[in-house]
């Protein structure tokens, strides 16, 4: 089911509310998490039987495993890594299975055979198994949340209670199928409050907001700017030549339509917790505002960058570090293997998450090597002595200019159906058919709205900042105009303008393409 | 102290979030018991209108219609093939029951596919005829995937799962229960023809106008080099055909229903101006023409010899496809008269396609359209 679903939002989503605060406060936290997992085990059964086996497969092999891990004393230390081991080869062994396994078998066969790897990839199992996979090394480093959430698991009541807790941990329906991927110590200390599973009118209130935003992103802003880029990709996927003009607002509408999308879905995921008295992390903050490739990463897919920076990046560099120093390597050849190769191998690896694909693999390594690039420039002397020179401004304007014809070319590669393909709009982004067709005008109207949203109007984190929307990973710039710096509050004024952004957003709800990352 | 209570009290957004949802609830609830579009089994048998339904209502219409024993002669096709009313067919075939033309704008393969499957499904109609134009000459999967003309078709409202449904509730809909509630027939005056037809004057007017004639003479200029670009098409490739048309085709056959395929009357201005239309690029640009021949000679291949089945092509009645007056836009016939002596042809049988003749019908195609020079004459008439 989407969120954008009327019978999740007219049915499911109240009813969720009402049972969840009806009977969490008279029968405690764990009767109020069964509920909800029952309600997010049908939310998730819409997609298929089939999905709905494989995920209370993977978090009942998930919790066996974690409880191996808490209930092995710590001098067993090698029976620990095999539990751990054991739990996550299930996790990414059903992950490249599922996702990766026609890659594998495809080698050699050409990109034409990429076309199979869509077809049964388990609906938000890279979101799942990412999940899943921190927990249990949480778990394995007996960490602190882990064991006060899954509780005393002595009796076989308190063995029932920790894997209820767990599977709704993990199934928990605003996060199941797109994220944002939650950290148990982030969620953990918010149900110990002496509040939760109450209702708390604050909350309802910036859910619903938070809602709103999503769905009036996706639903208007996302879903108008689709068959902008649908027509220039369905084109160039049909060998066919479109002007410069074309190719470029395509390009564009695509770059803004992904953005309006997923983040439109993060928000509806961050209101549907809020509603139930759960705040989510941040996933997005302005990224199409960033003034070069480091400072997007701090915006962009925030809960996927830190997990696999946390888990790939700092291991790989400090091991790097390490080696370098211990072997007295010279300076350029130590930050290659400190800092270069880990840059390189973290965007490769979050460009193949989302699937097997020479597009994706291509699309992390120019990722990698840009990101090598900007730090090497920032971290250099001419770049520190123009800072000093130039005004803040200036350093915006250019980085935004740079990042936004690159990173938008990138999103274009990331879009593509092949590497051919995406050869044949580089031909046509700088080709020079300097043509104007009849429709652009409208077409390039709505990508220019869009980017104008994107770079004029605070974020939804920013609009609701009063009432903490998120939990923030990373302190991000506001960069939106001071004058349009607009603060929500719940008074009439702006519940009228959610109000008709809600409405708008319902009268378009019949068209109704899935989420992008959905294909992920 | 006490207005102060009160601010506490009423939470706006609250307020209006709960008035949005039992509005919703409501409106679902009337849509889903009334069930004016004969979705489910406890639908009452809705009673048609006795009026032409518009394009916007037509894709609403599918179950209705299918499920209306009445209803003996169903048109099945894209906007140009909106021109043959009801009144028409049933004029046209006098011993039969109720016509209904299904046609709605831009249908897409899965559109059609559905409508297919309904027919075979449900409906009692002895005649069935099925309009074939350009996008047949798309590979299936590019037309599934791209949704470029903006298609409104409710697909959700006919697949097996009641949940999505609940995607169609809106003004129109609970309009329309409402009216089929308290005994009307299905029919919402949105639903009417006649702006469509104020439309399509308009277009007629604008068209023919000295400005959008140079225009057009000038594009058929500009592209009498390259209009006859060969094709890199062949049958093989047009999956729309082997996997949707012929398999429906011979479904109906097997149950003794009669098909009728007719191919549209376009303008030749229409090959050329298509050319370099960007909003039409999932046409193959300069080898529109060429892979349009393809695609008719695919079909005519693939049907022709199938019982029951008979394929209709009216680019060879002299002065019609020819004369611009005869058309509101290049793509779209705009000559009542003719739709009229189309439908008689199909009924007497002639102008019909087969293998045997299709290799010669196609070159006339072709010379015609590759040394088109406009004609702005009296529009065509049967008479002549």
């Amino acid at each position: 089911m989407l969120f954008t679903d009327p019978v999740f939002l007219l049915l499911l989503l109240p009813l969720a509310c009402v049972l969840f605060y009806s009977v969490t406060p008279r029968f405690g936290a764990s009767a109020g998490f069964g509920l909800l997992l029952v309600i997010s085990l049908l939310f998730y059964w819409a997609w298929g039987t089939f999905y709905l086996i494989l995920l209370v497969l993977s978090f009942t092999a998930n919790f066996i495993s974690a409880c191996a891990l808490l209930r092995l004393p710590d001098q067993r230390r090698a029976a620990r890594r095999a539990a751990l081991t054991l739990g996550l080869l299930y996790n990414f062994g059903t992950l490249i299975w599922f996702k990766y396994r026609f890659f594998f078998m495809s080698l050699g066969g050409g990109e034409s055979s990429f076309a199979l790897v869509d077809v049964a990839i388990p609906i938000g199992i890279s979101f799942y198994t990412f999940q899943q996979a921190i927990f249990l090394v949480d778990a394995y480093h007996r960490d602190a949340a882990v064991v006060a959430y899954l509780g005393d698991m002595r009796t076989a009541w308190g063995k029932l209670r920790g894997y209820v807790h767990h599977a709704f941990f993990v199934a928990f329906f605003p996060h199941l199928v797109i994220g944002p991927i939650v950290y148990l110590r982030e969620f953990q200390p918010q149900i110990e409050t002496a509040n939760f599973g109450r209702v708390k009118r604050a909350n309802l209130e910036v859910g619903i907001a938070l809602i709103v935003l999503g769905m009036f992103k996706k639903v208007v802003l996302a879903d108008n700017l689709g068959p902008v880029a649908d027509k220039m990709f369905a084109s160039v996927d049909l060998h066919l030549h479109v002007p410069m003009a074309v190719a470029w607002v395509g390009t564009l509408a695509y770059y803004a339509q992904l953005y309006f999308d997923f983040s439109g879905y993060a928000d509806m995921a961050l209101g549907c917790a809020r509603v139930l008295g759960i705040r989510f992390p941040m996933n997005f903050y302005s990224p199409l505002q960033a003034v070069g490739i480091v400072d997007f990463y701090r915006r962009w897919h925030i809960t996927l960058t830190r997990v696999i920076a946390r888990f790939m990046y700092t291991p790989l560099s400090v091991i790097g570090t390490r080696f370098a120093v211990s072997h007295r390597w010279p300076k350029w050849p130590a930050r290659a293997i400190s800092l270069w190769l880990p840059l390189l191998l973290n965007f490769v690896v979050i460009a193949l998450w989302h699937g097997a694909r020479y597009t994706f693999l291509l699309f992390g390594i120019i990722h990698g090597v840009w990101y090598v690039v900007e730090t090497e420039i920032r971290a250099g002397k001419a770049f520190k002595a123009w800072r000093k020179k130039s005004s803040e401004r200036l350093r915006g304007f250019l980085g935004r200019t740079i990042f936004l014809l690159l990173m938008a070319i990138c999103f274009g590669l990331f879009r593509s159906t092949s590497v051919v393909g995406f050869g044949r709009l580089l031909g046509d982004l700088f080709s020079p058919d300097l043509a104007l067709p009849h429709s652009l005008a409208g077409d390039a109207g709505k990508v220019l709205l869009g980017l104008a949203i994107v770079w004029l109007l605070p974020n939804a984190m920013e609009f609701l900042e009063r009432y903490r929307p998120g939990i923030a990973t990373y302190d991000n710039k506001d960069y939106a105009l001071p004058r349009l710096r607009f603060r929500w509050r719940p008074d009439w004024a702006w519940s009228v303008v959610l109000i008709a952004m809600l409405l708008g957003a319902l009268y378009s709800i019949a068209r109704q393409p899935p989420f992008l990352y959905m294909g992920f | 102290m006490a207005g102060r209570n009160v601010h506490r009290r009423i939470r706006p957004l609250l307020l209006l979030v709960a008035a949005v949802l039992v509005l919703g609830w409501a409106a679902t609830g009337l849509f889903l018991l009334v069930d004016p579009l004969a979705l489910y089994p406890w639908g009452a048998r809705a009673r048609l209108a006795d009026r032409q339904y518009s394009m916007d209502g037509t894709p609403y219409m599918v179950d209705v219609v299918t499920k209306n024993p009445d209803i003996d002669t169903l048109f099945v096709g894209g906007s140009t093939g909106h021109q043959f009313t009801d009144r028409m067919m049933e004029a046209t075939w006098p011993r039969s029951g109720r016509a209904f033309n299904l046609s709605h704008t831009s249908p897409r393969p899965a559109d059609r596919e559905l409508i297919q499957d309904k027919i075979l499904e449900f409906s009692h109609a002895r005649r069935v005829i099925e309009e074939i134009d350009w996008r047949y000459q798309l590979p299936r999967a590019v037309e599934r995937r791209v949704d470029v003309t903006g298609n409104d078709f409710p697909l959700f409202l006919y697949d097996n799962t009641m949940w999505n449904d609940v995607r169609g509730v809106g003004l129109k809909t609970v309009r329309l229960s409402a009216n089929v509630a308290a005994g009307g027939p299905v029919w919402i005056s949105d639903w009417s023809d006649r702006h469509w037809q104020q439309q399509d004057r308009r277009d007629y007017v604008r068209f023919l106008s000295p400005q959008s004639l140079a225009t057009l003479k000038a594009e058929i200029a500009r592209h009498r080099h390259d209009v006859d670009t060969p094709s890199t098409l062949d049958c093989g490739r047009l999956d729309i055909i082997s996997q949707d048309l012929v398999p429906f085709a011979r479904a109906l056959s097997h149950r003794g229903i009669e098909l009728d395929v007719i191919f549209p009357v376009y303008s030749p201005a229409l090959f050329y101006e298509w050319i370099d239309r960007d909003d039409r690029l999932r046409v193959n640009g300069k080898s529109f023409l060429d892979d349009h021949l393809v695609m008719r000679r695919c079909v005519v291949e693939a049907l022709d010899g199938i019982p029951r089945v008979r394929i209709f092509g009216f680019d060879d009645v002299a002065g019609l496809a020819t004369n611009v007056a005869n058309f509101r836009d290049p793509g779209h016939l705009y000559n009542a008269g003719a739709a009229r002596y189309m439908l008689e042809s199909i009924a007497r049988g002639t102008h019909r396609l087969t293998r045997a003749n299709i290799g010669q019908e196609l070159d006339k195609m072709h010379a015609s359209i590759v040394n088109y020079q406009v004609v702005d004459g009296p529009p065509w008439q049967a008479s002549k």
